[in-house]
């Protein structure tokens, strides 16, 4: 077992690092906060130059074709510095989830568009119950025509208010013996902004869009579909494959978002203990009670 | 031993549950809530003038000074329903420099304040903390220089909740700073609208406002010195015993709303409350729950008993704050995505309640003496532990 970071990954955490001490300090995080876009789109493209968007993307849709732990490497770095924005549903979940569904023509069409920073993709797939499981789908997509035509409200999507695009899971089948089968899932045009097959919707008066306010500040939104039409070329895999495709996602988002905490709790941790160093009281550091030791180091 | 209160105890709690649903409006909560829970604002004056007209807001003191002679353990009661109504019941005047002008200051203080104390007329705000004086409080250096009919007061003060909205500053001052630390500090009152004196906000993790409070060349009246000078420091042990009877019935109520979720909230099918990983969990914080109604009730049974608490204080303060943070970690568990949804989301519990109650558990481990002073004092005092 090898612990160590081969070269590339040194360099990745270095320049990722070196970026976001440059590019994303306190007070910026904090104006993001209350930003209603929750990013800035000129440190978006930036990012896009150094690749990050396509990191995991291939090769031949013009991506850096690196690995997971190269990912987790970069989204630890972004933990450390806190980063807001739609990094971790446009490169990470959904990425997965077209690498994991999607033909060769729709990986062709939209992988390209996001490893350049050009679109940013989210996934939404949580409803009121609240949970990640099979069971807790509702929303509807019917077949009509060379159409589907999705009802349902999905809840906590992150950054929907600035998606592009929108990968929903709908039922395509309302009743099948297995919760987990019968799922599907699409690509929603938000914006319309796209030309040929994957045009989309043209209608999307029929989304709604609203942001929930929450603890972190994050964009969670709730988005509704009220009888939005989608080119029947736009579902991803195989019909009613869906929760499969969803559960690969959960597991490596699961990890991916563990790296991305743990680097916000290194920070945290290296906060705490330069603060415990500094801080004095009753004449001493008060690093320097038990108190605080035995609570810096477990 | 008698764990039951009386009757007169019971009629008074209900009288009072029945005021407060008919005098507290939603305007005058918002109004507190905006003033960082403190009825500073017109309405909440007019609110706790009317409650205090009854001799609720200090019920142990005699009735010269606006109380009806009732044990402490009427005090924690009432205190602890105003918790569980989620209106303010905090107070500096009523509950710790009160007690503290009651003990030690002269006739003409008590005069002057103790009946607007208890009538509601008057709040204080606490003047302790420093940059260089938290946990260490007697490193605190605000100077307060005699000079002759007055003292000059200059320094800076850190964290003084409601400054901006109180009367009063209950100040504690270096009168001495070449006596050992412990006996030069004075306690001074010193009217907000004195000339000299800065206020301005910070703004803490749950958005509430605390002051950092500047003393520009103040002149301060001789009149205005509690008890003797330099036996501030044994008047703030005193208070801060005071300070740290902590009402838990607002937790108690965040508790129920989770109890509530946990029934009603359907999760395929099933509710949340049938789930043995909920139930264990929520069970555990009844049990706890009704821990720290006994660690709570003992301060009064001690107060009733001529004494004044004080590793009991810090024991019970612990306590309640440790579980307060343990509730709303559980509350969030068990809410799940729902739980971090702020106040007016349409889709929030109890809008919204459980994440502001999350981020303020953690103020609430620090102010009043943080978790780690607090064991400290238990080890020392009430355990007899070699000092470190
Ligand atoms: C919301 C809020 C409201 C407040 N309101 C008021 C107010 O109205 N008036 C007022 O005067 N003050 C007020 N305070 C200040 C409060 O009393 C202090 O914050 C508190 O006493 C801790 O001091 P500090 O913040 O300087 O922390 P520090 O004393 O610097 O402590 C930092 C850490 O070190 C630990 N530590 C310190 N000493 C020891 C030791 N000997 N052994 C082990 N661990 C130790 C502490 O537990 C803590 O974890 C308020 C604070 C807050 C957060």
């Amino acid at each position: 077992m090898n612990f160590d970071l081969n070269t590339e990954q040194k360099m990745l955490k270095d320049s990722a690092r070196n970026f976001f001490s440059r590019e994303a300090d306190k007070e910026f995080i904090r104006e993001m906060e209350n930003d209603e876009k929750g990013y800035s789109q000129k440190m978006w493209k930036k990012m896009a130059r150094l690749g990050w968007m396509g990191l995991l993307v291939p090769e031949k849709y013009n991506g850096e074709e690196m690995g997971f732990l190269d990912m987790t490497v970069l989204l630890e770095e972004m933990g450390y510095a806190c980063l807001p924005g739609p990094f971790f549903s446009t490169a990470v979940l959904s990425v997965i989830t077209l690498l994991e569904s999607a033909n060769e023509k729709q990986k062709k069409r939209l992988l390209p568009k996001i490893a350049d920073g050009s679109q940013i993709i989210t996934l939404g797939w949580i409803e009121e119950s609240g949970t990640y499981s099979g069971k807790g789908i509702s929303a509807k997509a019917e077949l009509k025509d060379d159409n589907y035509i999705i009802s349902g409200t999905k809840l906590f999507v992150p950054d929907a208010n600035t998606a592009d695009k929108i990968i929903v899971a709908a039922r395509t089948d309302n009743s099948p013996e297995d919760p987990d089968e019968g799922i599907s899932l699409f690509v929603v045009d938000l914006k319309g902004d796209l030309k040929g097959d994957l045009k989309g919707d043209t209608n999307n008066k029929s989304i709604n869009i609203e942001a929930l306010k929450t603890i972190r500040s994050d964009k969670l939104c709730e988005v509704t579909f009220k009888n939005t039409i989608v080119p029947k070329d736009n579902m991803l895999g195989e019909p009613g494959k869906g929760w499969e495709t969803l559960n690969k996602v959960l597991l490596k988002a699961a990890v991916a978002k563990c790296a991305e905490m743990s680097g916000g709790a290194k920070r945290v941790l290296e906060m705490v203990v330069e603060y415990a160093k500094m801080r004095h009281q009753f004449g001493r550091p008060i690093g320097s009670f038990q108190a605080i030791q035995t609570g810096a180091a477990c | 031993m008698d764990f039951a209160f009386t009757d007169e105890e019971n009629r008074i709690i209900s009288e009072i549950r029945e005021f407060i649903e008919k005098e507290s409006t939603p305007e005058m909560l918002e109004e507190t809530h905006k003033l960082e829970r403190i009825y500073g604002g017109k309405l909440g004056r007019e609110f706790i003038k009317k409650f205090a007209s009854n001799g609720w807001l200090c019920p142990s003191w005699p009735e010269e000074y606006g109380g009806i002679n009732s044990s402490a353990m009427l005090t924690y009661m009432i205190k602890n329903e105003m918790a569980y109504s989620g209106i303010p019941a905090l107070f500096v005047g009523a509950h710790m420099a009160g007690p503290t002008i009651m003990e030690f200051a002269d006739e003409k203080m008590k005069e002057k304040f103790l009946l607007p104390i208890a009538k509601g007329d008057l709040e204080f705000s606490l003047g302790y903390s420093e940059p260089g004086a938290g946990s260490d409080l007697l490193s605190l250096e605000m100077r307060a220089e005699d000079k002759g009919g007055h003292y000059l007061v200059n320094g800076q003060k850190t964290f003084n909740t409601h400054a901006h909205v109180a009367d009063y500053h209950w100040l504690a001052v270096r009168t001495d700073p070449d006596a050992a630390k412990h006996k030069g500090i004075s306690i001074l009152i010193v009217d907000f609208k004195t000339p000299g004196i800065t206020i301005r906000p910070m703004i803490t993790i749950v958005g509430s406002r605390t002051n950092e409070v500047y003393y520009d060349n103040v002149k301060v009246s001789k009149d205005c010195l509690v008890g003797e000078e330099n036996k501030g420091f044994n008047y703030i042990m005193e208070a801060l015993d005071y300070e740290r009877m902590f009402p838990f019935a607002h937790y108690r109520k965040v508790f129920e709303n989770i109890v509530e979720y946990a029934k009603e909230k359907i999760v395929h099918g099933e509710p949340l409350s049938k789930k043995p990983l909920v139930r264990q969990k929520l069970a555990q914080l009844e049990i706890e729950l009704e821990a720290s109604e006994l660690l709570y009730y003992n301060l009064a049974h001690v107060l009733d008993n001529g004494k004044v608490p004080n590793y009991q204080a810090s024991m019970e303060k612990t306590f309640v704050c440790e579980l307060d943070q343990k509730i709303s970690a559980v509350g969030m568990e068990i809410m799940g995505q729902y739980g971090q949804l702020s106040k007016g989301s349409k889709w929030a519990p109890f809008d919204g309640e459980m994440e502001y109650y999350y981020k303020w558990s953690i103020v609430e481990t620090i102010y009043g003496g943080t978790t780690e002073v607090q064991k400290n004092i238990m080890a020392q005092r009430g355990l007899g532990l070699p000092r470190v």
